[in-house]
């Protein structure tokens, strides 16, 4: 009888010692330091509605924190040391599990909208842009993105004189960084003039499409770019004011090779719109080409400059 | 003794085969690309093996493990450039300039994507929430590998990400995949208290890097076959290969 006793009472003290052990470690777990990646990319994005969203990704090493529940955010907004841009947070979508110097990160994107899009003639441009969030418990986080280049407009609409029947890029590997280094584009005139072509753009102030050195045929190869076996130069961005003097007969088409270069330092770049700006029948006008993706690295974290945070709880 | 010995193991190994189920499925997308070009000439994929490859390479595998798999790579992070099937294609059949938005979807469903020979199996396991399935190796051969693609695994995700596109009238637009990426390929032996229990082939490939393009090309003519009877007699005069319909 005193056995049985006992046995019920070690159980107990077993029990209560198992249960204290679990809810310390769920304690402990829960408020341990959360480490947190962001990526420095380059974002080159045109907004004509509240339906265009920037989407952010952000890489967190643990699972259903308050840093990734909608609910628990109050507010969002991009900055530079020369704007701030507040945003509507639409969503956070949960990405693919990854790994970062061998730690499991949970990928989440966050889906930012923004109201102010009649306003802009012209890309603003975020250098160093920081990604803030204000979350409900007052918490106020700040990530690196990189770099943004964004156009805020209703209003493009397409003139119809011209239409990229071909458009996609060159890419090589600069400095370790694999990028683009040129677009081959195919351009239709649709119009019964003839278009004279001043310019071709992509509104960054870090790179930006080398108009002045164009050929007028398509590059299937970077070694196509070299002369005399030398090293293309894509460091040396000649940016002139004046006119590109390309002329498109009416309903003729030409094939294009525009060298992308580099004022600063390379970075990896794959999405932009492309500005083309034109004089037909005595009138300038600007003919916008949507963001187009031409390169899509699978893994962020493999490809950009990487930043890492760590959120300790108080 | 013996019975009970023998009546044991032929419990836990129904009872293991029991743990081996889920859905088996086919193989993934990167066999069916339209064009695959591997850097170096050597390379093939496994579903063009010769009969007897694979009992040739699970040849190099001599150990005999109590449990678990046995593995030998035939070839690793060996390179490859491929062209996948058209992403998205619309036609403008009118007069007028059409303005398209086009919605970015990654073309894959897993950056990693497998093929097997033999007893060895691709699985499907389903979440609740899931229709698509996340497909592994099976029977424990997924962790077993040398995955240096969980640096790169990606899921396909569904990113609200458009570009708007004018396409000419009477034309078709293609955006166009190509990409890069690496494979793996090797065979592999199971074990079960020594017992050879599967034995085959297994493949992987690691998409890294999608490159997209614009295609416009003018729709061909419509063909007016109110004369289908006088065709006859031209055909061998007219031989409709040599028109270029992609001229504009």
């Amino acid at each position: 009888m005193k056995n049985g006793k006992n046995i019920i009472i070690i159980s107990l003290i077993s029990l209560f010692i198992i249960f204290s052990m679990v809810l310390i470690y769920v304690f402990m777990n829960k408020y341990d330091d959360v480490d947190i990646l962001s990526v420095r990319k380059e974002y080159n994005h045109i907004f004509q509605s509240k339906t265009d969203t920037l989407n952010i990704p952000i890489y967190i090493g643990k699972r259903n924190t308050f840093l990734s529940n909608f609910n628990e955010i109050e507010s969002t907004s991009i900055s530079s040391s020369d704007y701030t841009l507040s945003s509507s947070l639409e969503a956070i979508e949960v990405g693919s599990t990854l790994f970062y110097n061998n730690d499991k990160y949970y990928e989440y994107i966050y889906h930012l909208s923004f109201s102010l899009y009649d306003d802009f003639d012209e890309p603003i441009f975020l250098n160093d842009g920081l990604f803030n969030i204000t979350y409900k418990n007052g918490n106020k986080l700040s990530f690196e993105i990189g770099n943004l280049a964004l156009l805020f407009n209703s209003h493009i609409v397409t003139t119809g004189d011209m239409i990229f029947t071909k458009l996609s890029a060159l890419t090589d590997e600069i400095d370790g960084i694999e990028t683009i280094v040129g677009i081959n584009a195919t351009i239709r005139n649709n119009n019964d003039f003839n278009i004279h072509i001043k310019s071709i753009s992509l509104g960054n102030k870090h790179y930006e499409l080398d108009y002045m050195n164009y050929k007028t045929n398509t590059v299937d190869s970077v070694s196509d770019l070299s002369s005399n076996g030398e090293e293309y130069n894509y460091k040396e961005l000649f940016i002139d004011d004046g006119d590109m003097s390309l002329i498109i007969e009416r309903k003729n088409m030409i094939n294009l090779f525009i060298p992308l270069k580099y004022t600063k330092s390379i970075v990896c770049v794959e999405r932009f719109p492309i500005y083309v700006t034109y004089e037909i029948n005595g009138n300038e006008m600007t003919f916008i080409q949507d963001d187009f993706q031409f390169v899509k690295h699978i893994n962020d974290l493999e490809y950009n400059d990487v930043k890492k945070y760590v959120y300790r709880y108080n | 003794m013996k019975k009970i010995l023998i009546t044991m193991f032929l419990f836990l190994f129904i009872l293991y085969l029991s743990f081996e189920k889920a859905t088996i499925i086919e193989a993934e997308k990167y066999t069916t690309f339209e064009e695959i070009v591997f850097e170096n000439d050597y390379v093939t994929l496994l579903d063009t093996w010769n009969e007897g490859d694979d009992e040739y390479y699970l040849g190099f595998l001599n150990k005999r493990p109590m449990f678990g798999w046995d593995i030998y790579y035939t070839l690793r992070k060996e390179p490859f450039t491929y062209i996948a099937e058209t992403l998205y294609h619309v036609k403008n059949q009118g007069k007028e300039n059409i303005q398209h938005t086009f919605k970015y979807e990654e073309s894959y469903e897993d950056t990693i994507q497998r093929s097997v020979k033999g007893d060895i199996k691709v699985t499907a396991s389903y979440s609740e929430n899931s229709k698509k399935g996340t497909p592994e190796f099976k029977g424990g051969l997924e962790e077993k590998l040398e995955f240096e693609y969980k640096q790169s695994r990606k899921t396909k995700t569904t990113e609200e990400d458009t570009v708007k596109i004018v396409v000419a009238p009477n034309s078709e637009l293609f955006i166009k995949v190509k990409g890069k990426g690496y494979l793996y390929q090797g065979v592999a032996k199971k074990f079960f208290f020594f017992v050879n229990v599967t034995k085959g082939g297994f493949e992987y490939a690691v998409i890294t890097t999608e490159y997209y393009s614009i295609d416009m090309v003018a729709l061909e003519p419509v063909v007016d076959d109110t004369f289908d009877s006088l065709d006859d007699d031209f055909d061998d005069d007219f031989d409709d290969e040599d028109f270029d319909y992609e001229e504009w």
